[in-house]
């Protein structure tokens, strides 16, 4: 009878632990995030190599927040940028990263990039942001209107620009491929939370 | 039996601890500080001191676990060809009286308002100085967010720059047309239970 009495005692603590406890028990989420001002990848006699800039790495938990900037980069010839920064940041129940850089400018095999400014933004969750933002783009000195739309892509001379990539949970501003030569992606973000 | 009743109850009484606990934390920490993060550009004369030109920044701020010293700024005018890169992130505040102006964007859930980032950094034409950031997240799509620096010499403790004492101040992001970019206030993370706070000499007059 006494060990009823305890068990049926013992059976509505944890009945009543259980909605108190809920909130605790959701902000357990496996989160991820990351962002990079630049990457760039060429094609070399040794195979490819990698450069990037003002990088956060990946996020650790929902309680880590990272970031990176730079005054000014470049990669070797190819890019040089100012005001480069990476953020990315967790909390219970959502991720938000974003990459920027000012003062772009990319060559690559014949074709030039430039532009003023370029922002990628991913926050996780129901009221989430995904969007890129580029001001005064020029292909090969042609001023080109970001639309604003995912996925914006234009031929160049062996290969492509895509303005805005939104690709799963990572936005690119600007992804410039020129084919079997370079792939360079500027203001990257990504952002996970399950 | 006995063992296992025993066992079950420990449990029980365990967890409804462990829940009570949980809802005093959240109690005892009922106002955290959260982040900021934005990059863009500005135009500026440097308040007269140029003609308008860019003024392009990186900016982050924020407590991780518990100190106001998370962030970094990165500042480049193109009117006097200066240049700022943080060393130092000293203070994370509020606007006015510390409580600042933090509200809600109904669009996107994130919180929105003005934050001052202090700190220390290294420019080409002052030397050493203390920096003041004031940033503003209006919410989306950011064509209202703000943003103005000001910098004071280490050396001897005036003001060198600003961008605060011209026509225009505070200055928008303004989608391209006058600035461009996006300031973003972001909700605290589990690590900061810390407040808003730290020295701002930059900030005092």
């Amino acid at each position: 009878m006494q060990n009823a009495v305890i068990v049926r005692w013992s059976l509505a603590a944890l009945i009543l632990s259980i909605p108190i406890l809920s909130p605790v028990l959701t902000h357990a989420q496996s989160v991820s995030g990351s962002a990079r001002a630049v990457q760039a990848t060429v094609v070399t006699a040794l195979g490819l190599s990698t450069s990037t800039l003002a990088e956060t790495g990946t996020l650790s938990s929902p309680t880590d927040a990272r970031d990176a900037s730079q005054l000014s980069g470049s990669v070797d010839s190819l890019v040089t940028a100012e005001t480069l920064h990476a953020t990315t940041i967790g909390s219970s129940d959502q991720v938000a990263s974003e990459a920027s850089v000012a003062g772009l400018a990319v060559a690559i095999a014949g074709t030039s990039v430039s532009a003023g400014f370029a922002q990628a933004r991913v926050t996780t969750g129901n009221k989430g942001v995904r969007s890129a933002t580029v001001h005064d783009l020029t292909i090969n000195g042609v001023p080109i209107d970001a639309s604003g739309a995912a996925n914006q892509t234009i031929a160049i001379p062996g290969g492509s620009i895509v303005i805005n990539e939104q690709t799963g949970s990572v936005v690119n501003a600007l992804h410039i491929v020129i084919n079997g030569v370079a792939d360079v992606v500027i203001a990257s973000a990504s952002a996970n939370a399950q | 039996m006995r063992t296992f009743t025993g066992a079950l109850f420990a449990l029980g009484i365990a967890l409804a601890l462990v829940a009570v606990t949980a809802q005093r934390t959240v109690i005892a920490h009922p106002a955290p500080c959260d982040f900021l993060t934005g990059g863009g550009f500005i135009m500026t004369t440097g308040s007269g001191t140029h003609d308008v030109a860019k003024g392009t920044f990186a900016i982050g701020g924020g407590c991780k676990h518990g100190t106001p010293t998370w962030g970094h700024l990165e500042y480049h005018d193109h009117g006097n060809d200066l240049n700022a890169h943080w060393l130092t992130i000293t203070a994370y505040l509020a606007e006015g009286d510390g409580v600042g102006d933090t509200s809600i964007d109904p669009k996107t859930k994130q919180p929105t308002g003005t934050r001052l980032v202090c700190g220390t950094a290294r420019t080409n034409l002052y030397g050493d100085v203390y920096f003041m950031v004031r940033a503003h997240d209006h919410g989306e799509p950011g064509t209202e967010d703000q943003f103005d620096i000001r910098l004071k010499s280490q050396e001897t403790g005036l003001e060198v720059y600003t961008t605060e004492n011209e026509p225009g101040t505070p200055h928008e992001l303004n989608d391209g047309n006058g600035g461009g970019g996006n300031i973003q206030l972001h909700k605290p993370n589990p690590s900061t239970d810390g407040q808003l706070g730290g020295d701002c000499p930059a900030r005092e007059m």
